[in-house]
């Protein structure tokens, strides 16, 4: 056996086997059931796309991550490492003629060079929404809804939505009497988390002490609806204040169909890209480290494919969601009847039996062989059965 | 643990020097380190305050960055190699020396020669990544040689041109002939936060953050 070639599989990339296959099958069918039943239908779109098509959200992920490669034509292709651009590019080059609004929905993997981290290698699937030509608040509310709807749907019971809004801290830092690349060392510094590197900035940049403490605190706003009344005193613009009075009418509205006790607010999310507009979101299961899903409203990316637009939408990675089910012991265990039908003398019976079983819509394999229950439960969970096909054929 | 507590906190403390400092200011702010100031051989002490980890400096960003832990105390240097994606809080001042590109004294006639025929420079250091983004910004070309001991070692014996390395005092660049071309970043302690840990157990965290910030100014 010295010489057999066991190649395995490129780093970040993995096989799924029938149990874990089975159960990533039965979430991705809940959450594309709480799609349809929101009215979205469903699109898709090719894993390939120009290089230039998806390049104005990798770019701003610091251009590394894509994986990329020369067709025959010589044109650059590069494989899709998220899912809104090519909805995007759908929405103004294939229905630029319907009316809007559009409710489009997907589920397809996705690939990234990045390292991996948890429940994200480097190619992992992602299922979400985008809701283009609508701008208000009501559809701000109702992406939000949907996001906690598929969470609940796939039976997680704990978790939270952070709901931000990138205007509130663009509009604090445009009201800094500071230069634009100082803002954009200050935005450097939000994008990398890097919450020592903004004050530095700022309190060089900044002498007045109550401007460094109000744009200090406006980071760390996050918590129950009470924050967003200690952001309307921390705001240093009207442009800001209108910013927390949109989010709280949002706030309204979701806490109107019951998802208060779902959504926090988080006024300190910021997202790298700069197509970013109004509210922005994150999804987190307390056992996980790393956010499940997330998403946002992008008003600047449609423009990008010469027709702008509005657009909100979110994606959730559904290998985090699965990972975030079972270390909350909420995984779920799709249950499937399955015969294991065996006749040791005569194994043509054993096929006649299972075609019985597979006429009435049961699921049925065949042995030659008796087999113990131990390994029955084993292949299809304890709702396995064993039968001995002579037994059922002479009873008929 | 428990993952429902929400509670107490997770920490990572960072093995080695920054330790008896870190230790020091959570005395002050009013936990109970007793149990923790000498732990032998333990790796994990349960208070009534939060949970420690005690690890490896360097793999304290990884315990964060995955939610292994909260929040967690370690150096610059170690944060900026790491380049993990994490909430870095507060800069808690203790522990400070700098990055710095060093070379034999009386060296840089010859560097520059060598980077004039042969377009790059030889650069040993236990940091490569922190080499290379600061020669990268310089638009800069080198040739990393990645070393785990002693550093200033590497011009001595003609291994390298330079050294990016940290410098405290710089008594060990003194006695081996060596001297500072640049200082690349300032490095001191940090508090660093887990990205959903920061958002979901936002009132401990803010409340470490605030007492920290108190006694370290």
């Amino acid at each position: 056996m010295n010489d057999s070639i066991r190649p395995g599989v490129p780093a970040g990339l993995r096989d799924m086997l029938p149990a874990e296959a089975a159960q990533a099958r039965y979430l991705e069918e809940k959450i594309r059931g709480v799609f349809e039943l929101w009215g979205y239908g469903e699109v898709v779109t090719p894993i390939l796309e120009f290089e230039t098509t998806l390049a104005p959200a990798s770019a701003a992920r610091e251009g590394q991550d894509l994986f990329g490669f020369l067709d025959r034509d010589g044109k650059l292709l590069a494989l899709r490492p998220e899912m809104t651009t090519a909805i995007a590019r759908v929405a103004a080059e294939r229905l630029a003629g319907e009316p809007p609004p559009h409710r489009l929905y997907y589920v397809g993997d996705v690939f990234r060079q990045d390292e991996s981290q948890e429940g994200q290698g480097r190619q992992f699937k992602q299922a979400g929404i985008e809701l283009i030509g609508e701008g208000n608040a009501y559809a701000d509310a109702e992406v939000i809804l949907l996001l906690c709807e598929c969470l609940a749907a796939a039976g997680l019971n704990e978790f939270s939505v952070g709901v931000g809004q990138i205007d509130f801290l663009r509009a604090q830092l445009r009201a800094l009497p500071i230069s634009d690349d100082g803002r954009s060392v200050l935005k450097e510094a939000l994008a990398r988390h890097n919450r020592v590197a903004f004050e530095a900035g700022l309190r060089a940049m900044v002498a007045d002490d109550d401007t460094v403490v109000k744009a200090m605190a406006s980071l760390s706003l996050r918590g129950g609806a009470d924050v967003l009344e200690a952001a309307k005193e921390l705001a240093l613009s009207d442009d800001a204040l209108a910013a927390v009075d949109h989010l709280e009418t949002v706030f309204g509205l979701v806490r109107q169909e019951g998802g208060a006790g779902r959504v926090l607010v988080d006024l300190g999310i910021i997202r790298r890209f700069d197509y970013y507009t109004g509210v922005l979101f994150d999804a987190y299961a307390a056992p996980l480290g790393f956010p499940i899903g997330g998403g946002g409203r992008y008003d600047n990316l449609l423009g990008d494919f010469g027709r702008p637009g509005q657009a909100a939408g979110f994606a959730i990675g559904l290998e985090r969601l699965h990972i975030a089910l079972e270390e909350s012991g909420a995984a779920p265990r799709p249950e499937v009847a399955r015969y294991f039908v065996y006749d040791e003398t005569e194994p043509a019976r054993a096929m006649s039996a299972a075609t019985l079983f597979r006429r009435d819509g049961h699921s049925a394999t065949c042995y030659l062989r008796p087999i113990s229950a131990k390994l029955a439960a084993r292949l299809a969970g304890p709702g396995a059965k064993v039968v001995r096909a002579s037994d059922i054929l002479e009873q008929e | 643990m428990s993952k429902a507590d929400n509670s107490k906190l997770k920490v990572a403390l960072a093995k080695g020097s920054l330790l008896s400092p870190t230790l020091e200011v959570l005395g002050k702010i009013g936990f109970d380190i007793t149990g923790l100031q000498d732990i032998g051989r333990k790796l994990m002490i349960s208070t009534s305050q939060a949970d420690f980890v005690i690890a490896r400096a360097s793999d304290v960003p990884t315990f964060v960055e995955h939610g292994a832990v909260d929040i967690g105390f370690v150096g610059k240097d170690v944060l900026m190699e790491s380049e993990k994606d994490v909430f870095e809080l507060l800069d808690l001042g203790y522990g400070k020396c700098v990055f710095a590109l060093a070379e034999a004294a009386g060296a840089s006639a010859r560097t520059a020669g060598r980077y004039a025929r042969l377009g790059h420079v030889r650069v040993a250091t236990k940091y490569p990544k922190v080499a290379e983004r600061y020669f990268t910004s310089r638009g800069r070309q080198i040739e990393i040689i990645k070393l785990y001991g002693s550093v200033e070692l590497a011009p001595l014996v003609g291994l390298a041109d330079q050294i990016v390395d940290l410098v405290s005092t710089g008594k060990t660049l003194a006695e081996n002939h060596l001297v500072v071309v640049e200082e690349i970043a300032p490095v001191s302690c940090r508090l660093i936060a887990n990205y959903v840990s920061y958002k979901l157990k936002c009132s401990p965290i803010d409340a470490l953050v605030a007492e920290l910030r108190a006694v370290v100014r």
